[in-house]
């Protein structure tokens, strides 16, 4: 069976053909049987100690490599199967030679092996054998075995022979140090260079030739290019043991950066320019890239970057590009100090993908942008302060970009990486906005990227808590982000927006709000500039925005204003153009103007403008933003509800301004007072009413620094502000009264008891209407209320209410047997109310 | 032992771009059980930012809160041997003045009263009765002061005792000042 399974073999290698996949799996078999056979007759002759038995059984062995029938995979797990043995036989005559057996006479036996492929996987193995007995030169045997393998040509079989040449002299050759070199002297060490890059040499031409193998002759067309297709997976899994070698190279301390230069890599590329084989290509150059060191490649950037703008049409030049640049960023994130001339690196770059674009015309825009990309990460490691460097990179991006007409969503997406590198890398939109080319390329971007696009960089400046000092800045920063306080040509108009998008619109203007507070310098006339710069461009940005970013731009006003007036305090003698005055003009004409548009948020600005510009000392601009806040009141505000809150606060905020004389003072309470006794409710009436009497007795807060020298002089002054005790007995009473004509017994009481309390209040100021016979009188009301009900406190009123009545007695009688306020308090009878109590 | 966070005035974004980083790094979620807010958040963000504090969150409305957040005026919140008042403070004439507050605990019933507006911590007892601000936590502006330092409140509450930290940021450090309270009895 098996003389004809040799026939059989014999015949197929002529054909040099390889056979279909079902006959294949058959020979398969058969070859592995085979060897297991004369494996096993190998090693009982070995155990016998029977060496010229054994090395026939090997031979027979090894016939089975002898085909050509098999795929590359099938022959690569009939490979495994003969090396498994020839490792047994390799350990067996190691030990022989040990006792005393001469290697090189073994060596010349198994020359007379009939067969190439078996006589020279056992020279291999003898070879090795002979090499570490060093009974001969270490390079006499590697320069004999690698000119003998040259006799076997047949892809399959040649590149694993040559395969098992490197695996057995991988721990034997000459290196620095290595127990095999038997002269230290570099000529004799260079010889495992050119017996490793021979090899390499020989494997690559072999395995870019199984490509051109030829499939079995009887087969469809269809079915050859599944062969042909399979043929090039194979292929591609037979890689590694054509890189195996380069390993071994990168390995060899005798490679130093100048044997490296100079010898090892213009070969290297060399072979891989001269192959012209995409697979191989591609492979090996990302081998290249992976396996020597970074220093390596900075060294001899030039010559690598022509290769590769030289490379097959097929090959993919991005990731090979990618992988080199990503090399480099990793080396100088570690070594950055160890890179002498970073901007030779730059400059070599740029010669190199000039050269690249200008020798591979049909290099996609998308791949040539991720490469860019790759490029901007390195420039930003190696010396993120090389601006210009990126922005002309980022020049050629919008150039290439550009040229290239409607952009694909790869290309989009290369944009935005390009946007969003320097962004998160600088973490300090700063320095982005020193370039020139950023805001051309946020352009390109369709909408819906310029919107998330212009979102990123403020989030940015955000979460790092970046200031923007100058309005000039500020005015870059808003070209590139223009799209989030203008309209714009190709925006969906608002009745198209969904639900996402209205949140994202929220989103984007909060972002903005939040932006002013980083927008302002130390010198508070350039602040007052950038100020100046976001009136203008959200006063065009449309009411659906303003009505957000108007109120930051003011608070953000207001604390300018107080920041002047501080400076102006403490440099007196200097002549400072800028007052707070100016500030408030610029507030008024921007607040006053959007009041028909958006009441409520302006009346509100309005008291806060009143309220600094009293701080400030301006008294007519102060009544001015009242008046104006009033006016709003009565044009703009309608719902009961809100008319009430709204007179409350602007009620609370006057009793809070200190700058006017007697009669804008005056003018002012009497409006907010006639408001509040005009509204609807009954209830806030009484209440809005009963407020207003802290207007008309206001106590001058204002502590003068020299008080305690004056305090005698100033004794009989009393240190009021302002005082109407005819008008505050006139709310409270109002109050009383209004609370009164309750039909509702529960509010009536809580009205009643809010006012008692009011009272107990002012008593402190010994007011003339407001004593404790006042406040008898009250108590006696309400001692009356509740009799006319006929029933107890507690029934009329919730728990709550009972316990304020309780507590507000309770606080009496605590005044009461206090020293301080004894004489005021203890005029007040509580005996019927404690009654009430019960 | 229960730790409650009292903070409130926030006026993100139309006063601040954000809490400060060295507040945050103190404000971790999983500590504390209650956050009163005593208003004036000014968005939705804000509020999101405390319910990641902790589970339970008590609102008030502040005179810049957003109508349709719904937050009451007020709030009364039991926790262990102590009532709490929560309003915001714009309510109360004249603005953070100490008997008009004293008036707004009587009428709430309250223990401790929790109010803001001000944007100035303040802590002070009165008949018994605990006053605190927690002040703003962004020190945003106001138009009371210019001088306005951030901070907030946290407090230890066991039984009848509370200690309370006062934590404020003044040129970016942050201080604590420790305050305790007792509750007296009821005979007293």
């Amino acid at each position: 069976m098996s003389k004809r399974f040799k026939q059989q073999v014999k015949q197929l290698r002529k054909t040099s053909q390889l056979v279909s996949t079902n006959e294949q799996s058959k020979i398969s078999n058969q070859t592995k049987e085979n060897v297991r056979k004369f494996g096993f007759l190998m090693r009982r002759a070995l155990d016998q100690g029977k060496i010229p038995a054994a090395l026939k059984n090997a031979s027979q062995m090894l016939d089975g490599l002898r085909t050509s029938a098999l795929s590359p995979k099938n022959y690569y797990d009939l490979y495994m199967q003969v090396s498994d043995e020839l490792r047994y036989l390799e350990f067996f005559l190691q030990e022989d030679i040990k006792s005393g057996k001469s290697a090189s006479k073994l060596y010349k036996e198994v020359q007379f092996i009939e067969a190439i492929v078996p006589r020279l996987y056992l020279m291999i193995t003898t070879g090795s054998v002979l090499i570490k007995s060093k009974e001969v030169e270490t390079q006499d045997v590697l320069s004999d075995l690698i000119e003998m393998c040259k006799g076997v040509q047949h892809p399959t079989r040649g590149l694993f022979l040559r395969h098992y040449l490197s695996q057995m002299t991988k721990d034997k050759l000459p290196d620095k140090g290595s127990e095999y070199s038997t002269s230290n002297d570099q000529e004799s060490l260079s010889n495992s260079i050119d017996f490793t890059i021979k090899n390499f040499v020989e494997m690559n031409k072999l395995w870019v030739r199984i490509a051109h193998q030829k499939t079995p002759g009887n087969l469809t067309k269809k079915e050859k290019e599944i062969a042909q297709k399979n043929l090039d997976i194979e292929r591609k899994e037979l890689k590694i043991l054509v890189g195996t070698n380069l390993v071994r190279l990168s390995q060899l301390e005798i490679v130093t950066l100048e044997v490296y230069t100079e010898k090892v890599l213009p070969l290297l590329l060399e072979q891989i320019n001269e192959c012209g084989d995409p697979i191989a290509q591609e492979y090996l150059m990302e081998v290249i890239i992976q396996v020597f060191s970074d220093d390596y490649h900075i060294s001899t950037l030039p010559s690598i970057l022509q290769t590769i703008s030289k490379l097959a049409e097929g090959v993919n030049i991005k990731q090979i590009m990618i992988s080199l640049i990503n090399r480099l960023i990793n080396y100088s994130e570690s070594n950055s100090d160890d890179i002498n001339d970073k901007e030779q690196i730059f400059t070599i770059f740029s010669k190199g993908i000039g050269l690249i674009t200008k020798e591979r015309k049909n290099l996609p825009v998308k791949d040539l942008l991720s490469i860019l990309n790759s490029l901007i990460q390195l420039a930003l490691q190696l010396n993120p302060k090389q601006i210009d460097y990126i922005d002309r990179v980022l020049r050629f991006c919008y150039n290439s970009a550009s040229e290239s007409g409607s952009l694909s969503r790869d290309i989009i997406k290369e944009i935005n990486n390009l946007l969003t590198t320097p962004l998160t890398k600088y973490k300090n939109v700063n320095v982005l906005l020193e370039f020139e080319n950023y805001s051309p390329l946020i352009e390109l971007l369709p909408y819906s990227d310029r919107r998330k696009i212009a979102l990123k960089i403020i989030e940015n400046v955000l979460q790092n808590s970046t200031y923007i000092r100058t309005s000039e800045k500020v005015k870059k920063l808003f070209e590139y982000v223009k799209i989030l306080v203008q309209d714009e040509k190709d925006m969906p108009s608002e009745s198209e927006e969904d639900e996402y998008q209205k949140t994202l619109f929220l989103a984007e203007q909060d972002a903005v709000c939040r932006l002013v507070h980083l927008l302002k310098s130390k010198d508070l006339i350039e602040s007052f500039k950038i100020l100046q710069v976001l009136a203008q461009k959200f006063g065009n940005s449309g009411e659906r925005r303003i009505k957000h970013t108007v109120s930051p731009l003011v608070f953000s006003s207001l604390l300018l204003s107080f920041k002047i007036r501080d400076y102006i305090e403490d440099n007196e003698e200097e002549q400072y153009p800028l007052s707070p005055k100016k500030i408030f003009e610029f507030v008024y004409k921007i607040v006053t103007s959007l009041t028909p548009l958006f009441p409520l948020v302006s009346l509100k600005l309005l008291l806060q403008c009143a309220q600094a510009s009293d701080k400030c000392g301006f008294e007519a601009i102060c009544y001015e933003f009242m008046t104006k806040a009033i006016l709003a009141y009565e044009e703009h505000v309608v719902v009961s509800k809100v008319r009430f809150e709204m007179i409350t606060i602007i009620s609370s905020t006057l009793q809070t301004l200190r700058i006017f004389d007697e009669e804008n003072y005056s003018t002012l309470a009497n409006h907010a007072g006639g408001h509040s006794s005009k509204l609807m409710v009954v209830n806030d009436q009484a209440r809005a009413v009963c407020l207003c009497s802290y207007l008309f007795w206001i106590e001058d807060e204002e502590e003068d620094d020299d008080s305690e020298e004056d305090e005698e002089e100033d004794e009989d002054k009393e240190k009021i502000y302002f005082k109407d005790t005819k008008r505050l007995q006139g709310c409270i009473s109002r109050a009383i009264r209004v609370a009164g004509s309750l039909m509702e017994s529960a509010s009536m009481f809580q009205l009643l008891f809010e006012i008692l309390n009011v009272c107990l209040y002012f008593l402190r100021y010994e007011i003339e209407q407001i004593n404790a016979d006042y406040v008898n009188t009250l108590l006696e009301l309400i001692h009356r209320k509740i009799e006319e009900n006929n029933t107890n406190l507690s029934e009329l009123v919730e728990p709550q209410s009972f316990n304020f009545y309780k507590s507000t007695i309770k606080h009496i009688k605590y005044c009461q047997s206090q020293e301080e306020t004894e004489d005021l308090f203890k005029q007040i009878n509580i005996s019927i109310s404690l009654d009430d109590l019960k | 032992m229960v730790l409650i966070l009292l903070i409130g005035d926030i006026h993100i974004p139309q006063r601040s771009f954000g809490i400060p980083e060295q507040f945050k790094k103190l404000l971790v979620p999983g500590k504390i059980k209650h956050v009163l807010c005593t208003g004036n958040l000014t968005s939705k963000e804000s509020l999101e930012y405390l319910k990641t504090l902790a589970s339970e969150v008590h609102v008030v409305k502040g005179n810049f809160d957003d109508e349709n957040l719904n937050f009451p005026e007020t709030k009364t919140i039991q926790l262990e041997n102590f009532k709490f008042g929560l309003c915001h403070g714009h309510q109360i004439v004249p603005w953070g003045d100490q008997k008009s507050l004293q008036v707004l605990q009587r009428k709430m019933d309250v223990d401790i009263l929790v109010t803001g507006h001000t944007h100035e911590f303040t802590a002070f007892q009165l008949e018994n009765k605990l006053f605190i601000n927690p002040g703003t936590v962004t020190g945003a502006y106001s138009g009371f002061n210019d001088e306005i330092e951030p901070s907030f409140v946290l407090m230890d509450v066991k039984g009848s005792k509370i200690i309370t930290y006062v934590y404020q940021l003044k040129d970016g450090d942050v201080s604590v000042e420790k305050i305790t309270y007792t509750k007296p009895s009821e005979n007293d």
